[in-house]
C-alpha cells in the first residue's frame, strides 16, 4: 500500500509537471493598418492547440508542446502567416500582422481602353447575355457592342464598326486570338450587313477601343476579341425559328468531349412582308449556314477545339448607281464562306506556371458580284497559325512570348461589257513576333509593357510597335490608367493591285482613363488622342475630282502620304442599383477627327465620323411572368457628306440619326424544356433617318441613302430540348 | 501486485497525459461538432471553423476535419448578405475542398454533396450570370454523389432544395420538388452514420420543406 501511495504521488507529480510545464501563448492579430482581426485562427502546427482571436484581435492559449515550434495564423481574406517559436518559458507573446489577399477592392486592374464581357470575372462590365437582351442590338455581337460601349459607332449605310474616328477596316475581329478575315456578310450597296457570328458561340469577349495589347496587330483602331465556348454542359437539341430564320442543332456530350452541329436556313421574305422596304429587292436575301464543332478536354489542364462554319448566300436588289447618273441598276451577290478554326491549350507543368495557347485557322471567301451585265469575282483565302507561351508568377504578374504567321491570297476577276476580262492576284506572307509582360509593382500600381514586330510581304518591310499601359489605384473604388503605343496595318489589299510599293499605315494612341466602381454603379471616362501617319492617298486623274462611290475600284495613282488625327472623350455609366431588377446604361462619346486619306481632297472630317454619339439602354427583369424588357435610344449627330455644289470639300452634314428600339423576351417551358419567345421593334417611332446623299454627275439631283426599312419587327422563338432541364440564366435572378 | 499497480499507474498516466491519437481525435471532433450544433452567430461559427482547421492541420490523414471546416465556412457564407462576402467565405470553403482532393477519402459522395452546396451558394450571388457555370457544376456534383452512393440522403435533399427555389414555369416550386423531397425523406429514414462524427445533417431542413407538400 505504501508503494501504491508512493506511486500515486509520483503520478500526480507527473501530471503536475505536465500542467506546470505548459506555456501560455498570448498575442494579437492585426491587419496592415494595426486594426485587430477578430476571428483569426492561431494554431500550433502539428497540434490541436490554438485559439481564435477575440473582438479586439487578442488571443491566448496554453500548450504543453516544447521546443521549436511553428505558430500559424490564418484568416479568411488574408495571407497565412507563420512564426517560429521556441517554447521553453512559462509565457510568450506573439504579434501577427496579416496582409490582405489580392482582391478586386485592393488590387488595380489594367483596363485602359478595354471593355470585357465574361461571366468569369466579377468586375466585368458586360455579360454575354447582354448581347441577346439589348434592344436595337439585333442579337448581333458587333452591333450590340457598339451600343453598350462608348467610342464606337455604326453607320447605317456601311458595314463594320467605326471606332474613335477610325474607318471600318481599322477594327479587327479575332476568335481565340485568330484574325477573322470576313467577319461580316458581304454587303449590298448602302446596306450595313450583320456579323457572321451566332450570339451563343462565345463565352466572352473583350472590346479594346484603343491602346490594346501587343498580342494583336494589323488594326489601327480597335480589336474585338472573342473566345469560343468550352465543353457544353449536356446533350441537347435546339430549335430556333423567327421571321428570318429556321435552324436546328444537336449537341452530343460524352465524358470529356462533345460534338455539335447546327443547320440554319435564312430567308428574309416573311420579315420583308411585315414592314414595307425602302429597297426594291429582286432576290430576297437567302442563306444556308452549316456549322460543326468538336470539343475535347483530355485532362484538366488541356483543351482542344475545332470549329467549322460554312455559309452560302444570295441576294439581289436595284440600287441607285452613282456611276450611271443615279439610275437604278441591278445588283446581285452570291457568297460562299468557309471558316475553320482550331485551338489547343495546355499547361506545361503541374502548377500551370507555363501555359501554351496555340491555334490555326483557314478561311475562304468567294463573292460573285454582278452590276447589270458586269460580273466580278472576288476571292480571299487566309491560312494562319498562332502560338503563345505564357509564364505566370505568384503575384498575378506574367510574361508571354508569341508568334503568328499568315498566308493570305486575294484574287479579283472583272468581266465588264465594255472591256476585256481582267484578273488580279496577290499573296501576302505575314509574320509577327511579340512579347508582353503584365506586372504588379504593388497592388496599387500595375503595368503592361509589350513589343510587337511584324513583316508583311505586301508592305515588304518590317515594323516594330511598342505598347504600354499603366494603372494606379487612387482609392478603394477608383483607379486611373494610361495606355499607348504604336499600331501598324498593311493597307487595304486592293491598293496593291496597282501599287506594290505601299508601306504600312500607322497610328499612335494615347489613352487616359478614370474608373469608379462602387455599389453596383460604374462610371468610366476616357480621353484619347490618336495620330495617323502614312495613310494611303489616291489621286484622281483630274485634279479636284472626288468620286463619292464607296465601291469604287482604286486603279489610280496612290502613295503613303496621308495623315490625320482623332481625339475625344468617351463616357460610360452603368447603374445596376437604382432600379430594382433593372439596369441602366448610358454612354456618350465626343469625337473630333480629321484626315487626309483615300481620295480625299483635303484634310477634313471623314464621312464615317459623327461628333456626338449617345446611347441610353434600360433593361428590366420581371419575375412573373418571367420576362426581360429592354429599350434603347441612340443618337448619332450628322456626318459629313459630299456635295459637289459646295466649294468646301465635305462641308455639309447629314441630319442627326435617332433610333428608339424595344426588345422583349418571355421565358417559359414546353414539357419541361426551356423556351424563349422574343419580340423586337427597331426604330419604334419610324423616324425617317437619312444616312447619306448621293449626287448625280452634274450635281443637279440627289437621292437619299435611307435604311432598308424605317421600322423593323422581329418575332421568334428558341427551344432547347434536353433530358435534364436547361434553366435560363434569368431564372436564378432572385 | 506491485508490478500490476505500477502498470496501472503507468497506463493511467499515459492515458491522461496523451490519450490514444484516435480517441483524442474523436473527442476533439465530437466536441467541436456539438459546438457547431449550438453555434448561433458569426463569432461562434468562426470559432468552430477554426477548431476544425486546427484539427485538420494536425491530422493530415483524416478527411473529416477538412470536410467540416469546409461545411462550416459554407454555413458562414449562408449568413452573409453581400455577394463579395459570400464569395470570400466560399473561396475559403473551396480551399478545404482542394485539400480533400489530395487526401484519401472514404466517403467521396459526401465531398460531392459539399461541392453541390457550394455551387448552389455561388449561384445565389449572381444567378443571372452564374447559372450557366455553377448550375452545371451543381448538377454534375449531385449526379456523381448519387452514382457513388445512391443512398446518400443529402444528395437528394440538396437537389430537392434546388428545385424548391426554382420558379414553377421551369418545373420548379414546392409541388415539383415534392417527389425529390419524398425520396430524400426515405433515404434519411434509412440512413445511419458510420460513426457519430461522420456526416449526418440536412434532415431538419428537408422536413421543413416537406410541410409544403401536404
Amino acid at each position: 500500500m505504501k508503494t501504491f501511495t508512493y506511486l500515486l504521488i509520483l503520478y500526480f507529480l507527473f501530471i503536475a509537471t505536465q500542467v506546470f510545464s505548459q506555456t501560455l501563448v498570448t498575442g494579437k492579430v492585426l491587419d496592415e493598418k494595426g486594426k485587430g482581426l477578430p476571428g483569426a485562427n492561431i494554431s500550433l502546427k502539428g497540434s490541436y492547440d490554438g485559439a481564435t482571436a477575440d473582438a479586439e484581435g487578442n488571443f491566448k492559449f496554453n500548450t504543453s508542446e516544447k521546443g521549436e515550434q511553428v505558430l500559424v495564423c490564418t484568416f479568411v481574406g488574408f495571407e497565412t502567416s507563420n512564426k517560429n517559436l521556441v517554447l521553453n518559458q512559462a509565457s510568450i507573446e506573439v504579434v501577427f500582422k496579416l496582409v490582405e489577399m489580392a482582391n478586386e477592392l485592393n488590387t488595380v486592374t489594367v483596363t485602359a481602353g478595354t471593355f470585357e464581357a465574361s461571366d468569369e470575372k466579377k468586375t466585368t462590365l458586360i455579360k454575354p447575355l447582354d448581347i441577346v437582351t439589348t434592344a436595337g442590338g439585333g442579337a448581333d455581337i458587333t452591333q450590340t457592342m457598339t451600343l453598350l460601349t462608348p467610342g464606337s459607332q455604326r453607320n447605317g449605310e456601311s458595314t463594320g464598326m467605326f471606332v474613335r474616328g477610325g474607318s471600318a477596316q481599322e477594327s479587327k475581329i479575332l476568335i481565340d486570338g485568330l484574325t477573322v478575315q470576313n467577319a461580316y456578310n458581304t454587303a449590298s450597296p448602302d446596306v450595313a450587313s450583320r456579323s457572321r457570328f451566332a450570339p451563343f458561340q462565345f463565352k466572352g469577349s473583350a472590346f479594346s477601343t484603343g491602346g490594346y495589347s501587343a498580342q494583336y496587330g494589323q488594326a489601327l483602331s480597335a480589336v474585338l476579341l472573342m473566345n469560343t465556348t468550352d465543353l457544353p454542359t449536356e446533350t441537347s437539341y435546339t430549335v430556333n425559328a423567327n421571321l428570318a430564320q429556321v435552324s436546328a442543332g444537336y449537341t452530343h456530350l460524352a465524358e470529356n468531349h462533345s460534338l455539335s452541329g447546327t443547320l440554319a436556313y435564312n430567308n428574309l421574305t416573311p420579315l420583308f412582308k411585315v414592314y414595307p422596304q425602302n429597297i426594291d429587292w429582286i432576290k430576297i436575301p437567302e442563306q444556308i449556314n452549316a456549322s460543326a464543332s468538336y470539343r475535347l478536354k483530355p485532362s484538366a489542364d488541356a483543351n482542344f477545339k475545332i470549329d467549322a462554319v460554312y455559309a452560302k448566300s444570295e441576294s439581289g436588289m436595284m440600287f441607285t448607281n452613282t456611276e450611271q447618273n443615279l439610275s437604278l441598276s441591278k445588283f446581285g451577290i452570291k457568297n460562299n464562306n468557309l471558316l475553320l478554326t482550331s485551338t489547343y491549350q495546355k499547361a506545361l507543368d503541374k502548377n500551370a506556371e507555363w501555359v501554351l495557347k496555340s491555334g490555326a485557322s483557314y478561311s475562304y471567301n468567294q463573292d460573285l458580284l454582278s452590276v447589270n451585265t458586269d460580273a466580278f469575282e472576288k476571292t480571299e483565302q487566309r491560312s494562319q497559325f498562332r502560338a503563345v507561351l505564357v509564364k505566370s508568377f505568384d503575384n498575378n504578374s506574367n510574361i508571354l512570348f508569341g508568334t503568328e504567321g499568315h498566308v493570305a491570297q486575294y484574287g479579283l476577276t472583272l468581266e465588264q461589257s465594255n472591256s476585256d476580262k481582267k484578273t488580279y492576284q496577290l499573296t501576302d506572307n505575314f509574320q509577327a513576333l511579340f512579347s508582353e509582360s503584365e506586372f504588379y509593382v504593388t497592388r496599387k500600381l500595375a503595368g503592361r509593357i509589350g513589343i510587337r514586330a511584324e513583316h508583311s510581304s505586301l508592305a515588304s518591310s518590317f515594323n516594330l510597335a511598342p505598347r504600354f499601359s499603366l494603372a494606379y489605384k487612387t482609392g478603394l473604388y477608383s483607379q486611373v490608367s494610361v495606355a499607348g503605343g504604336s499600331f501598324y496595318q498593311t493597307p487595304d489589299y486592293q491598293y496593291y493591285y496597282y501599287n506594290k510599293t505601299l508601306g504600312y499605315e500607322k497610328a499612335n494612341h494615347a489613352v487616359l482613363n478614370y474608373q469608379l466602381i462602387k455599389d453596383n454603379r460604374t462610371f468610366r471616362v476616357e480621353a484619347y488622342y490618336k495620330k495617323y501617319e502614312n495613310l494611303v492617298r489616291e489621286y484622281a486623274e483630274q485634279e479636284n475630282y472626288f468620286d463619292a462611290n464607296p465601291q469604287r475600284f482604286p486603279n489610280g495613282r496612290t502613295d503613303n502620304s496621308g495623315k490625320g488625327f482623332s481625339q475625344g472623350i468617351d463616357v460610360f455609366f452603368r447603374d445596376n442599383k437604382s432600379f430594382k431588377n433593372g439596369q441602366l446604361w448610358v454612354n456618350y462619346s465626343y469625337c473630333d477627327a480629321k484626315r487626309l486619306s483615300g481620295n480625299y481632297l483635303t484634310e477634313t472630317q471623314p464621312t464615317f465620323v459623327s461628333n456626338h454619339n449617345l446611347n441610353v439602354i434600360y433593361k428590366q427583369y420581371i419575375a412573373k411572368p418571367m420576362m426581360t424588357v429592354s429599350g434603347t435610344y441612340s443618337f448619332t449627330s450628322g456626318r459629313p457628306y459630299y456635295n459637289p455644289n459646295n466649294p468646301v470639300f465635305l462641308a455639309d452634314r447629314t441630319p442627326n440619326v435617332h433610333n428608339t428600339s424595344i426588345w422583349l423576351n418571355y421565358l417559359t417551358n414546353i414539357k419541361g424544356n426551356f423556351m424563349v419567345v422574343y419580340f423586337s421593334v427597331d426604330n419604334v417611332l419610324g423616324t425617317h433617318n437619312v444616312y447619306n446623299y448621293r449626287y448625280s454627275a452634274d450635281g443637279k439631283t440627289r437621292t437619299e441613302v435611307r435604311p432598308a426599312a424605317y421600322r423593323t419587327f422581329m418575332i421568334g422563338t428558341f427551344i432547347t430540348i434536353s433530358k435534364k432541364k436547361v434553366l435560363p440564366e434569368d431564372m436564378r435572378k432572385n | 501486485m506491485k508490478n500490476l499497480l505500477l502498470t496501472i499507474v503507468i497506463v493511467l498516466a499515459f492515458l491522461t497525459s496523451k490519450a490514444t491519437d484516435n480517441e483524442r481525435f474523436n473527442k476533439a471532433m465530437g466536441e467541436t461538432l456539438v459546438q457547431l450544433g449550438q453555434a448561433k452567430d458569426l463569432t461562434s461559427y468562426q470559432e468552430v471553423a477554426n477548431k476544425f482547421e486546427r484539427i485538420a492541420s494536425s491530422e493530415t490523414t483524416e478527411w473529416l476535419p477538412n470536410y467540416y471546416a469546409s461545411l462550416t465556412y459554407s454555413l458562414i457564407a449562408m449568413q452573409q448578405k453581400s455577394g463579395s462576402e459570400i464569395d470570400k467565405y466560399l473561396d475559403k470553403a473551396d480551399s478545404f475542398i482542394e485539400k480533400l482532393a489530395q487526401q484519401k477519402v472514404s466517403n467521396q459522395d459526401e465531398i460531392e454533396v459539399l461541392k453541390a452546396q457550394i455551387a448552389m451558394m455561388r449561384i445565389s450571388v449572381d444567378g443571372q450570370a452564374r447559372y450557366m457555370k455553377f448550375g452545371s457544376a451543381f448538377e454534375a456534383a449531385i449526379a456523381k454523389a448519387k452514382s457513388i452512393n445512391p443512398e446518400n440522403p443529402r444528395a437528394y435533399a440538396l437537389k430537392a432544395q434546388m428545385i424548391f427555389y426554382t420558379p414553377e414555369q421551369f418545373g420548379g416550386g414546392a409541388k415539383n420538388a415534392c417527389p425529390e423531397i419524398q425520396k430524400a425523406l426515405e433515404k434519411f429514414a434509412n440512413f445511419k452514420a458510420i460513426s457519430p462524427i461522420y456526416p449526418n445533417w440536412g434532415q431538419e431542413q428537408i422536413k421543413e420543406m416537406a410541410k409544403a407538400c401536404n
